[in-house]
């Protein structure tokens, strides 16, 4: 590989460094709840702080969120990949990574609450 | 003539057995790492066809593979073959370029791998509508590195030992 190519490498990688340090360390809104959409539709919002269990229906047998300690994962879920699921505990530290189970058509996505609490 | 074009067909056929083959052996027992990062073995027959034949033939076998693998996955038009068509096109796109650039094989081949994360994030968010999609770029684009120097290394290591297929006129 050229000298160029490497510069043009190591830019790309601080670039994203950079970009994941700033959500990272970014300061937190007070308040955040977490959504789930299916196709085009939230179809449930719930607060991340409230652990319980919730049953989302999706496009191949659906799935389930189980919320605990202020972060959320996919369990039960009825997919043919399980990607979903190996994607782990989501968390408002962790990241804003959203949860995809393309095959059921769901995405679990954080976002800010809209009366701050 | 008739020989080599025989020859040429031979090698594209091959290419996109090997693309399709890989493809379906990474959806079905290499999972992706970390959840979200795939490592994308089929770019390498997408490079060799690139490096042995031109862009045309990369695009080819990256079409059947895209195609063809949905097709015997069974998801063909759902959700994951327009994701993975975005992918695809940005990363055969990238990937031209860079030919015709004459960047080398291992650059290309992350870039490619770049390209190909970020059209599917694309996708993804053009989709559902969600552009908070996008937080994933950076961890996709930080890890497409080292799976693009992966795919990279070893498509140049299968490259010395395929038979060139334009013979040196004497």
């Amino acid at each position: 590989m050229k000298k160029k190519e490497w510069i043009i490498i190591a830019v790309l990688a601080a670039v994203s460094i950079a970009a994941i340090l700033y959500m990272r360390l970014r300061p937190k809104s007070s308040g955040y709840v977490v959504a789930v959409q299916h196709r085009m539709t939230i179809v449930k919002e719930f607060d991340p702080m409230v652990d319980a269990i919730y049953h989302i229906d999706g496009d191949v047998g659906g799935l389930d969120v189980e919320v605990k300690d202020g972060r959320w994962h996919v369990i039960n879920e009825h997919c043919p990949n399980h990607i979903c699921a190996q994607m782990g505990w989501m968390g408002v530290e962790d990241n804003l990574m959203p949860i995809t189970c393309l095959p059921n058509n769901v995405v679990i996505f954080l976002q800010e609450s809209p009366d701050g609490n | 003539m008739g020989i080599e074009r025989n020859r040429r067909f031979t090698y594209l056929a091959m290419l996109s057995a090997v693309a399709i083959a890989l493809n379906l052996l990474e959806s079905i027992y290499i999972g992706p790492i970390f959840g979200v990062l795939r490592l994308g073995l089929a770019n390498i027959a997408a490079l060799l066809a690139l490096k042995l034949m031109g862009r045309k033939e990369m695009v080819i076998v990256n079409v059947m593979r895209v195609v063809i693998g949905n097709l015997l996955r069974g998801t063909i038009f759902g959700s994951t073959f327009w994701i993975s068509s975005g992918g695809v096109l940005l990363s055969s796109t990238v990937m031209v370029l860079l030919n015709m650039a004459d960047a080398s094989i291992l650059f290309t081949s992350i870039c490619g791998s770049i390209a190909h994360s970020m059209g599917q994030v694309l996708i993804v968010s053009f989709l559902y509508k969600q552009i908070g999609m996008t937080a994933i770029l950076p961890y996709l684009l930080l890890g497409s590195i080292p799976t693009g120097i992966a795919i990279g290394v070893t498509a140049n290591l299968v490259l010395k030992h395929i038979r060139p297929l334009t013979e040196k006129k004497r």
